[in-house]
């Protein structure tokens, strides 16, 4: 009987075991939480790279914002670019967009402005403060955030279409 | 051509493998040991086609044969030759297609050793064993096939990953690490073996401790080696970190050596045989679900390939496995019963006890470290990190433990201890340990861990050299032989005993290493200006200026830097051992290298963390790390005490009543 | 996927390499050192932010400094990350909820372990003659000293 109830504990620890490891299968060990979901997003005031003058979100609280974390050494960034200009002059008036480099050298993002022009604002991170502040874990990372200054989610992937675009954006524009 | 030839013998050592293992087990459950000489060529036959099958792979990199997809994969034209060969096991269906080989070597020259003895359970081991490998070469000719013929190749490929190429370390670190991992498939098919057949006599213990120890030195080999890579080529200044691909490598090494002490107690006591074949089991498991955390793409980890497919095959044989071990144990463990009774606890027993439960304990904690974010997440959905301080808090005490036991455990004898003899032999270690400390703490160091270990370090090493060269002395003043003499007589009389203790002054060297390094280590930080120095400790380290350079497979810059000494001599490392940001052909990546000047007491180790060519500024990360080396330089020790220990004893007469010569009671 | 790629791209250091912030005065470098141990890098595989060359981890220790400067307690520094990352920031899992199992059970294990290894031994019984005679000294020595008068 003692023998039993032994190998009956060994199996069932042996099987949750097992069972663990299998529940990892589906999740990607890579992913990194994100807890500034509902929380104010971080107010930041840094220097625009495409003209003169510096940034400040405050003064864009009230409406909803886009902001795009982005490098130019980042492929997947420069292929979502088309679309985010797209989205940016379709959104005119109903969102702004705002677009921060970091991780990446002023000189290198300057010349690359120069060659694709910027359709709405872009603004230099140079010691990725922001990005520290809104806890960016990658690129190309796409904050929206609503008209109450509340961030309402974030997008870690690049923008392949304006219908993925228009899905995402949906939520702060009501 | 290259493909179909590889597969084909892919195919062949597939149906040589199951053929083994299906007449292995049945007839060897029915006792025909008329069988074995069918299965033991079969097993032949796996051995050759795996061995040659990674020869043609071999061949096929070489040659730049890029219409099989693996050489597509990993090759590269502009890859140096040694390289070339490397990048077999440099990726997932290399590493497996490697595996098989070296499993096929293995499990014959078991075969081949014992062929002509231990029937009663020869068939069952080689057919367990066969199992085993007929799941791999199943990996091969299914989910992990390297073969794919590829219709319209290219000319060129991507070569390995960048990495693997930046350190000659990177060429036997891995197959060291296989060898103790697929070589833990020995022991299994004899434990396996002896319960199946229910019954495990001295005389088979014989090749199942032989074959531990074969691995397992294999294993701490490829540890310390990767460790040493890791602080070598990594840069971050550190060789462990406790990362679940480490964890994989250092689970089996503990059980492992768990298994060494529990064996002495089952020889000397006719006891723990249950535990003890438990262990040898949850080696073979163990490394199991190591290969399992590298491949499946479940763990986070630097050192992991990529994601695959090949998790969930896994996961089922690991289930397999596991369930297999269990009602194995169930249903035949009453069959191995214990023939004497333990002595109290202090007695050399008691302190193997004690070791075994330590050493399960370290097991345990890295095991429920390394699966702990799996159940948060899957239970909870709750992300959570389990890194190097949760490990170092718990299975740094426990180290110290077994620290302790080592010094203890030889002073002790089998049975029951006279507390006064224990305590007459305490003393001149115990003084000298308390001496070690008082000094320490007078030269300036502090920190109870370090001291800790500093002072027990001590203690131990008397004990183990007095265990090592009384019986010399005692040669010496009876029977007036000279030192070499006696102490070759003496050794050679024991070898298990004497390799043992040599080994436990290679783990006391490691232990102060670690101890050491990580307590008394300095870091600083800062960029620095051609001809400016930072200070680090008692050295200071100049900035000589940027330096760029190329090899055929990469370019690289180099900050050039020179280290002083505080008696003022210069170290240089210029070029090619300087600090450096490595750029490969085909990756876009660049790979730092630090540089480390090397002296016997302490590294001093400086990684470039960025570097401006117009203002000609380099930044730095930079340690003393003490003593560090002695980690690696141990391994010399390791080897030699193994080596000792395994050395084949002349063959005797088999009128000897004692099964082993060196079975000498004691003996650890 | 793609974000796997992006980190490891990340964590590689492909972004042009920036140097950080100089360190702070010897006393409060350490605790931002301390502090950054114990603090997980966003971009990384499972290492710290003090440990990882990757230029991200410079940045989140810069935070790490920048705090500390503005005089910040280690748990407001601690609760920074953890606002952003949950408690997947913190390389040491807190010792309350679901991970206290983490801590307690290998001291449980360790615990079973001792009561089992006591009670399969016997008592040391120092008065009672045991049947046993106690080794009087090693055996090995003895092996070696009969070995020697053969």
């Amino acid at each position: 009987m003692k023998r039993i109830v032994a190998v009956i504990a060994a199996l069932s620890v042996v099987l949750f075991v097992v069972y663990v490891m299998a529940s990892g299968f589906g999740n990607d060990p890579h992913a990194v939480p994100f807890m500034m979901k509902g929380k104010p997003a971080p107010l930041f005031s840094i220097k625009r790279l495409d003209q003169e003058g510096t940034i400040n979100l405050k003064d864009y609280l009230g409406q909803p914002v886009v902001l795009n974390f982005w490098a130019t050494w980042c492929g997947p960034c420069k292929m979502e670019q088309p679309v985010l200009d797209w989205a940016a002059n379709a959104y005119r008036g109903k969102a702004v967009f705002i677009g921060i480099v970091f991780e990446d050298t002023e000189q290198n993002t300057r010349s690359f402005l120069q060659q694709t022009g910027a359709a709405y604002p872009q603004v230099f991170d140079p010691k990725s403060t922001v990005a520290v502040d809104y806890a960016v874990s990658g690129v190309p990372e796409t904050y929206f955030i609503n008209r109450q200054g509340i961030i309402v989610k974030k997008y870690i992937y690049p923008f392949g279409s304006p219908d993925e675009f228009n899905d995402q954006i949906r939520e702060i524009l009501e | 051509m290259n493909s179909t030839l590889g597969y084909g013998l892919i195919l062949i050592g597939l149906l040589c493998a199951a053929f083994a293992a299906i007449v292995g087990i049945t007839t060897g459950l029915m006792r025909k040991e008329s069988a074995l000489p069918l299965v033991q060529k079969a097993i032949y036959g796996f051995a050759a086609s795996m061995i040659g099958a990674n020869l043609v792979m071999v061949y096929a990199l070489l040659t730049h044969d890029f219409s099989v997809k693996y050489v597509a994969q990993v090759g590269s034209r502009s890859t140096p030759t040694v390289y070339t060969i490397v990048s077999l096991w440099s990726a997932l269906e290399g590493s497996i297609l490697f595996w098989g080989a070296i499993m096929g070597a293995y499990i014959f020259a078991f075969a081949w050793t014992y062929r002509k003895e231990h029937g009663r359970y020869m068939q069952l081991s080689l057919g367990v064993m066969a199992a085993v490998a007929t799941f791999f070469a199943f990996l091969i000719a299914g989910p992990a096939n390297p073969w794919t013929h590829i219709p319209n190749p290219l000319s060129d490929g991507p070569g390995p990953n960048p990495l693997l190429q930046n350190h000659p370390l990177m060429i036997i670190h891995p197959p060291m690490l296989y060898l103790g991992y697929v070589g833990m498939t020995i022991p299994f098919g004899i434990a396996a073996g002896a319960l199946l057949r229910g019954e495990l006599g001295d005389a088979w213990l014989v090749p199942l401790r032989k074959w531990t120890l074969v691995p397992w030195i294999f294993l701490s080999i490829g540890i310390i080696l990767g460790s040493w890579w890791a602080y070598a080529v990594l840069g971050w200044g550190g060789y462990w970190a406790w990362d679940p691909v480490e964890n994989a490598s250092f689970m089996p090494w503990l059980t492992a050596t768990a298994f060494m002490h529990s064996t002495m107690v089952l020889e000397k006591k006719k006891s723990l045989k249950l535990w003890t074949i438990a262990l040898a089991l949850a080696s073979f498991i163990l490394t199991i679900v190591g290969t399992f955390m590298t491949r499946s793409g479940v763990f986070n980890s630097v050192h992991a390939f990529t994601q695959s497919d090949i998790g969930p095959t896994f996961l089922v044989f690991i289930g397999v496995l596991l369930v297999f071990s269990v009602l194995l144990l169930a249903v035949r463990g009453h069959m191995l019963v214990a023939e004497s009774q333990l002595g109290s606890i202090a007695s050399r027993e008691g302190s193997i006890l004690l070791n075994n439960l330590v050493f399960a304990a370290i097991t345990f904690v890295v095991l429920l470290g390394t699966l702990y974010p799996l159940i948060t997440e899957g239970l909870f959905d709750k992300k959570i990190t389990v890194g190097e301080p949760y490990f170092n808090q718990m299975a740094l005490p426990l180290s110290v433990a077994t620290l302790f036991l080592m010094g203890v455990g030889p002073m002790l004898p089998w049975g029951v201890a006279d507390p006064k003899v224990v305590q007459r032999q305490a003393i001149i270690p115990g003084v000298i340990g308390l001496l070690v400390v008082g000094a320490c703490v007078l030269a300036g160091f502090r920190g109870w861990m370090p001291l800790t270990v500093f002072g027990l370090a001590g203690f131990v090493t008397v004990v183990t050299l007095r265990e090592l060269f009384l019986p010399a002395q005692q040669r010496m003043t009876e029977q007036k032989e000279a030192l070499f003499t006696a102490v070759f007589v003496s050794a050679s009389r024991a070898r298990r005993r004497f390799g043992g203790y040599v080994v436990h002054l290679g783990i006391v060297a490691i232990m102060v290493a670690v101890a050491a390094s990580s307590a008394y280590k300095v870091h600083n930080t800062g960029s620095l200006g051609v001809g400016q120095t930072m200070q680090i400790g008692e050295y200071k380290v100049r900035f000589d200026g940027l330096e760029k350079g190329k090899e055929p497979h990469r370019e690289w810059i180099a900050a050039n830097i020179t280290v002083i000494s505080p008696n003022g001599s210069e170290s240089v490392s210029h070029g090619s051992n300087a600090p450096r940001m490595n750029f490969y052909e085909r990756s876009n990546d660049p790979v730092g290298s630090p540089s480390v000047t090397e002296m016997i007491v302490r590294d001093v180790y400086v990684s470039l963390l960025s570097y401006d060519p117009k203002a000609n500024t380099a930044s730095f990360n930079m340690w003393v790390f003490p003593m560090v080396g002695w980690i690696w330089y141990a391994i010399p020790l390791l080897v030699l005490g193994t080596l000792i220990a395994l050395w084949p004893q002349r063959k005797q007469k088999v009128t000897a009543v004692e099964p082993e010569a060196d079975a000498v009671p004691g003996a650890p | 996927m793609i974000a796997l790629v992006l980190s490891l791209v990340l964590s590689q250091g492909y972004a042009p390499a920036r140097q950080g912030q100089d360190p702070l005065d010897h006393d409060r470098e350490m605790r931002v050192q301390a502090i950054g141990k114990q603090l997980r890098c966003a971009v990384c595989q499972g290492v710290s932010i003090a440990d990882s060359p990757a230029s991200m981890a410079r940045a989140q220790l810069d935070k790490v400094r920048e705090l500390v400067a503005e005089g910040k307690s280690e748990q407001e520094i601690y609760d920074y990350f953890v606002e952003r990352y949950g408690e997947w920031a913190l390389m040491e899992p807190k010792k309350t909820g679901v991970t206290l199992g983490l801590w307690l059970a290998p001291v449980l294990l360790l615990v079973l372990g001792v009561l089992l290894i006591i009670s399969s031994t016997k008592k040391p019984a120092p008065a009672a003659p045991t049947t046993e005679a106690p080794a009087a000294e090693d055996d090995y020595l003895a092996k070696v000293r009969a070995d020697l008068e053969k």
